[in-house]
């Protein structure tokens, strides 16, 4: 339980947990989630986004109530849930689960670049920059991974400004009509925005890290909300710029919208933005791999820096033999839906086996 | 330090990993079309510039003969000293044979899936052959051919009576169903380039032509706009001339949704002034205003009537009703909508407000 413990001059203020959790959430998810949205939910996919939104919300919810009642992180609620074994098992699960964001994350950017950008270098040179600046940023602990996603949120928020420049192509009667589909439709939209909405389970990892850490909870709300709003105002820009047909052709709507940007010091604004992106995914992949050592370190008592390395090798490893695009395939099959019913149904079943503990303590 | 000394080291592992792409070093089109040969096979026309001191507006043509669009790239590419690559290209020509052989849907694939295209590129129709166009010198010898002929569209649509196209625009329209959509037409008059009309989609074919009489009428009607011109005839006994310059034009779609009866009215709006008028009244009289405009409302009504029958008669919908439909009716199906809209009752009415008349009496 001590371990959990962190020593004061290492601990953010209440107020970063907006950025950490809008800025984990906001990464590629938002570039491509409209086209499998559009598919099962098409104009009514804003009502999708605004459930998955309220998911996430309660999900929040239900994390800041299972600290309130055992502090310290997941690792710590696991051991005290279900013993030292079972517990560690789960932990094991999770970290697993971050290590696989942290991937997944990283190799759909990594294909991002290779379609958009230089399609002829290799994946590996890629991956090498980024581990190394992932390391040099988890060496500095996790106030400066803070810093990292305060200033990420703060320097791309501008790259809005093409969405509002997209209208001018738009045609508002793609909005319309509404409400006619059914909610199975809906349901399943919900379903295919999560990649785009996960990012808030970090907090499990981060809790101990957070100053006053009750009073972090309207922020990591404020994150949440944030987020959801963001993603329904991407998905009804793409709605009216796109048509039904378009928009279920096209990989990654968002960047597409943005080729139609054209300044006069710069013809093709969508090399800007795909570079640019590069600061929205570097705190993304640096929290979850952070999460993943972090983890390791309480479960095994190691420094952290070991299992950075050992993740750092797997990562490169499977950059250099597997093609981004079977990777991505079998990590979004593991994310969705198995990860994402595994955080869902999990955190409740943990908060409620917490509360019984509790409930018989007190008799 | 020495971490930050690291990092440093590591940057040059990006330096020459990709493929420089140095404008002195490739071959960038700037325009692109495309003929059918009667062998079937597909001819692509390429306008490359070459940049030199001093000199503006030089380029070469390059042609390639392939069974496919984009293996046209690599054919031409091979008669080339540098490689040719389509990232700057502007607007891509299609002559309307190529278009009724293989199909837009078809031609546009590679288009959408090439990266380095942006999606603003126009497309347009060449009537005729898109070879001649495309050899044809421009007017203004600053500039290529390419350049020229985009800046044309271009600027008819901003200023002129074109209606807004570019790949974009094209696709949205042209991938739903029934695939209504329209591109401009260029045509070679005397060994001039113009804009000859606008042509009309429909299942992936391309089946009717505006006349460029008509087009003030369907850029109204697509979009709203500003700064078209419309010439009529009034009424009176010497039939004169007056050209109105809209200010801010466009156009209200009100559906009604009865299953029985279903309707349209289509509200057009003209804000306007007169251009020029061919008699010698007294222009600062509102009577005489009022008078004009309750002509040009009629003359507009009777045109937009007759294309609106025209388009009905044939089952095109380039205006995009289908979709204003299906914004207030639900169950709407593609079936459905085919069936009713040839009978659908359409209404027109217009409003023309001359807000003035220029500076002379």
């Amino acid at each position: 339980m001590n371990q959990a413990g962190v020593n004061e001059k290492y601990k953010v203020s209440p107020f970063y947990v907006f950025f950490l959790v809008h800025g984990m959430q906001t990464g590629v998810g938002v570039l491509s989630f409209q086209r499998l949205l559009a598919k099962s939910a098409g104009t009514d996919g804003w009502i999708s986004i605004l459930l998955a939104g309220l998911i996430v919300h309660i999900l929040i919810w239900v994390i800041y109530k299972i600290f309130s009642i055992v502090p310290g992180d997941i690792i710590s609620a696991n051991n005290h849930a279900f013993g030292k074994w079972i517990g560690n098992f789960f932990s094991l699960l999770f970290i697993l689960y971050f290590l696989i964001i942290g991937m997944d994350i990283m190799i759909s950017y990594i294909n991002v670049i290779h379609v958009w950008m230089f399609e002829e270098v290799a994946s590996w040179a890629f991956t090498v920059v980024f581990l190394i600046l992932i390391y040099y940023i988890n060496t500095g602990g996790f106030r400066t991974i803070t810093g990292v996603a305060f200033l990420s949120v703060i320097l791309t928020y501008w790259l809005l400004f093409v969405l509002f420049y997209a209208m001018k192509y738009s045609d508002f009667t793609n909005l319309l009509p509404l409400f006619h589909h059914t909610l199975l439709d809906i349901l399943k939209g919900t379903r295919s925005t999560s990649l785009s909405m996960l990012g808030f389970e970090m907090i499990l990892m981060f809790y101990p890290f957070i100053k006053d850490a009750k009073i972090s909870q309207k922020y990591a709300h404020g994150g949440a909300l944030t987020t959801t709003l963001l993603t329904i105002f991407v998905y009804l820009v793409s709605v009216v710029f796109y048509s039904q047909k378009q928009l279920e052709l096209t990989i990654w709507p968002t960047l597409t919208l943005t080729s139609i940007v054209e300044l006069p010091f710069i013809q093709r604004f969508e090399y800007i933005d795909v570079s640019w992106w590069a600061i929205v995914i570097i705190p993304n992949m640096t929290i979850a791999l952070w999460a993943t050592s972090r983890g390791f370190k309480r479960l095994f008592n190691v420094k952290q820096k070991y299992p950075l390395w050992g993740m750092s090798i797997i990562i490169l490893l499977t950059n250099i033999f597997v093609f981004d695009v079977d990777s991505l395939y079998i990590l979004n099959k593991i994310i969705n839906p198995y990860g994402v019913l595994f955080i869902a149904l999990y955190l409740p079943l943990l908060l409620v086996i917490i509360y019984i503990k509790k409930m018989r303590k007190r008799k | 330090m020495k971490k930050l000394f690291l990092i440093i080291l590591t940057f040059p592992l990006l330096c020459s990993c990709a493929q420089p792409r140095v404008v002195d070093e490739v071959n960038m089109s700037q325009a692109i079309g495309y003929d059918i040969l009667k062998s079937d096979n597909v001819e692509g026309i390429f306008v490359i510039p070459i940049f030199e001191q001093d000199k503006m507006g030089k380029y070469q043509i390059l042609t390639g003969t392939s069974t496919t669009t984009s293996d046209v790239q690599a054919v031409v590419s091979k008669k080339a000293d540098k490689p040719v690559l389509i990232g700057q290209t502007r607007i891509f020509l299609f002559s309307e044979k190529i278009v009724h052989e293989i199909g837009m849907t078809e031609l546009t694939d590679y288009l959408y899936r090439e990266p380095q295209l942006g999606n603003r590129v126009i497309l347009a129709i060449v009537e005729g052959k898109v070879k001649d166009v495309i050899y044809t010198k421009p007017p203004n010898t600053n500039v290529n051919i390419g350049i020229f002929l985009s800046d044309l569209i271009n600027q008819l649509n901003e200023t002129g009576n074109g209606p807004d196209t570019n790949l974009h625009l094209f696709l949205g329209n042209s991938l739903e169903d029934g695939g209504d959509s329209y591109l401009p037409l260029l045509k070679l008059i005397n060994n001039e380039v113009a804009v000859s009309g606008v042509a009309i989609f429909h299942e992936n074919k391309m089946v009717n032509k505006v006349r460029t009489d008509d087009m003030f009428v369907f850029k109204t009607l697509v979009q709203s706009h500003r700064r078209g011109i419309y010439k009529f005839k009034l009424k009176d006994k010497k039939r004169s001339d007056i050209v109105v310059e809209s200010i801010r034009s466009g156009s209200n779609y009100k559906v009604s949704g009865s299953e029985r009866n279903p309707s349209i009215t289509i509200k057009i709006k003209i804000k306007g002034q007169i251009k020029e008028s061919m008699r010698s009244d007294n222009l600062t009289d509102r009577k005489m205003i009022k008078i004009i405009e309750k002509e040009m409302e009629a003359d507009l009504t009777k045109q937009a009537n007759r294309l609106i029958k025209d388009f009905q008669k044939k089952n095109l919908d380039p205006i995009g009703l289908k979709e204003k439909y299906h914004a207030k009716n639900k169950k709407m199906t593609y079936e459905y909508w085919k069936k009713i809209y040839p009978k659908m009752a359409i209404h027109v009415e217009t409003t023309v407000n001359i807000i003035q008349t220029g500076v002379s009496e």
